[in-house]
């Protein structure tokens, strides 16, 4: 456990003491501010379902950046052979990195929340919806990180991590887009049920949908899993 | 310094092996690279990895290293067998790879506190074993630095370091001169010599004089299979070394007390605090290991050298042989 610890704290300092975290956070508050309060000003949509997916889709752009490094840089600057010759299991390894992202993601998400504050000044929000809504963002952010790790164990380079991880993405957000061929068949429903775009409704409109929580899960465990696999291959 | 294992280990039994490689079998896709290699290490010796490239060298290394998984066979750690379900293990081998697996925005404190750390130091043991490491290697100068800014010669004393951070019972070295100048090289043999007190190294490299100046084992790899070069071949009798210090004599003292059959020439001056030394060893590779492990400990070894390199000619001899396909 103080392995693990340790290592955690080595990608936490790599994200915070490089500008890679502060930059990637910057951006995302500026982003984010400013879709709200564009909309508020010009569009009259003065709503949290309208900023949760302009962050979704602002995760979507920014945490294939972040999460291409994870594996994919140690595999480049040789320091993969140092990691692996550790006294840490492979489960540690993407654990921690994995853990990293997450503490980033939750960066971003926390200093978001500056956009409450007009509405708590000039309105009445129900806190209910915007506390799920965040936790349907952070949800589908952590979703974004496991397959972005997933993506950086197999590529050699960060870039072709970060292109792969995109690519997965957005097969993954319009893959429901296929279900317009034939609507009512089992395929659709499937296609309907795998999609992104079509489970992440709910979470954005601040509904704890266990549906959704359940696939996002899936998705994360079985992106982590395959992940420490591919690391164990590496020893093959 | 606490990463020189003590007196009392090197007084350990040396037929105890620290690592036994036994039956070990590895083959990229079709490419048999390893086939049925034996090896056992004992506490104390310095063996030499010699082989053509893509012979195996590294394949060996890492496999002892627990960074790859055998084909078939077993790697055992100090008679424990290393296995994916022991990462634990893994504590007790340093492994120091060709290219030195270092995270350049880092800082050399802040480096070796994370190896120290994620190797499973205590938090007591912690701290004194950087600060250990940093003045055995010469390090305390750059410790606030950041490891990308440094010299390649920095770049493999901190390698060494965190290699020995842990005080490991194997120390694996692949390569550990590759791309040195002529100083750093001198420099990097003699802290190998220093490391391998109370353990075992195995180092693979391409360089004879290397082999010659360190080893007390010669093995090669042939067709998949560790061959251990015939003693004669590995033994070197005269011994030529260069210190720095300002009496020698302590020094003599202290190798003629290793073994009764060792002679000496009265040291010459060759200038302000230089002495060349000029040894005549009792026996084979085992004294050699011995005497220049004094003489780094003892004084400021600035060279080591067989007179006359006949270990250097008799290795190349045997090679010659492996060439044409007949082992030694």
């Amino acid at each position: 456990m103080r392995a693990f610890g340790w290592l955690l704290r080595r990608e936490l300092q790599h994200y915070f003491v490089t500008p890679i975290a502060a930059v990637s956070i910057a951006v995302f508050w500026a982003a984010s501010g400013f879709f709200f309060s564009f909309n508020a000003l010009f569009v009259s949509a003065v709503d949290m379902v309208t900023a949760f997916h302009n962050m979704s889709l602002l995760l979507m752009l920014m945490m294939p950046l972040l999460s291409m490094r994870t594996l994919a840089e140690e595999r480049q600057a040789d320091t993969l052979e140092l990691l692996l010759t550790l006294p840490l299991g492979e489960g540690a390894i993407i654990g921690a990195k994995y853990c990293a992202l997450l503490v980033v993601l939750l960066a971003m998400l926390a200093g978001s929340t500056l956009i409450i504050v007009p509405l708590a000044l000039y309105g009445a929000p129900d806190y209910g919806p915007i506390v799920g809504g965040y936790l349907g963002v952070f949800v589908l952010g952590a979703a974004f990180a496991a397959i972005g790790v997933c993506a950086s164990s197999i590529a050699r380079n960060q870039v072709v991590a970060a292109v792969s991880t995109w690519a997965a993405l957005l097969l993954a957000w319009f893959i429901d887009y296929a279900a317009a061929l034939d609507p009512l068949s089992g395929a659709a429903r499937w296609l309907q049920h795998v999609s992104f775009s079509v489970q992440y409704v709910d979470l954005i409109r601040g509904v704890i949908s266990r549906e959704a929580l359940t696939w996002f899960g899936s998705v994360i465990a079985v992106m982590l899993v395959c992940a420490v696999q591919l690391l164990r291959w590496r020893r093959l | 310094m606490r990463w020189a294992r003590g007196a009392a280990r090197l007084s350990e039994s040396r037929a105890t092996p620290v690592l036994t490689l036994r039956d070990v079998a590895k083959r990229y896709r079709r490419r048999v690279v390893l086939d049925g290699l034996d090896l056992a290490l004992g506490r104390g010796e310095i063996v030499g990895l010699l082989g053509p490239n893509g012979s195996g060298k590294t394949t060996t290394l890492r496999i002892a290293a627990g960074l790859l998984w055998p084909d078939r066979g077993a790697v055992e750690v100090a008679g424990e067998p290393l296995t994916p379900e022991q990462p634990a293990l893994r504590a007790r081998v340093g492994y120091l790879p060709e290219r030195v697996p270092l995270y350049d925005p880092m800082t050399v404190r802040g480096y070796l506190e994370f190896v120290a750390g994620v190797r499973g130091l205590s938090a007591a043991r912690h701290r004194a074993a950087v600060a250990d490491v940093l003045g055995a290697f010469d390090l305390e100068a750059v410790a606030g630095r950041v490891i990308g800014h440094l010299s390649k010669g920095f770049r493999q004393r901190i390698g060494l370091a965190q290699a020995l951070i842990a005080a490991p019972d194997v120390l694996l070295l692949d390569e550990p001169t590759n791309g040195l100048d002529p100083f750093q090289i001198i420099e990097a043999r003699a802290m190998i010599v220093r490391a391998s007190e109370g353990r075992g190294v195995i180092f693979s490299t391409h360089i004879l004089q290397e082999v010659a100046a360190l080893c007390t084992r010669v093995v090669y790899l042939h067709g998949g299979r560790l061959i251990t070069l015939s003693p004669a071949a590995c033994a070197a009798r005269r011994l030529r070394a260069v210190i720095v210090c300002a009496d020698p004599a302590p020094v003599v003292d202290a190798v003629r007390g290793l073994a009764a059959g060792i002679g000496m020439r009265v040291p010459q001056a060759l200038g302000p605090r230089r002495w060349q030394l000029d040894i005549e060893l009792a026996d084979g590779g085992a004294s050699r290991a011995a005497v220049a492990r004094v003489l780094a400990t003892t004084a400021e070894l600035e060279s080591l050298g067989g007179d006359g390199f006949e270990l250097e000619s008799a290795l190349e001899q045997a090679l010659a042989g492996f060439a044409d396909g007949a082992p030694a």
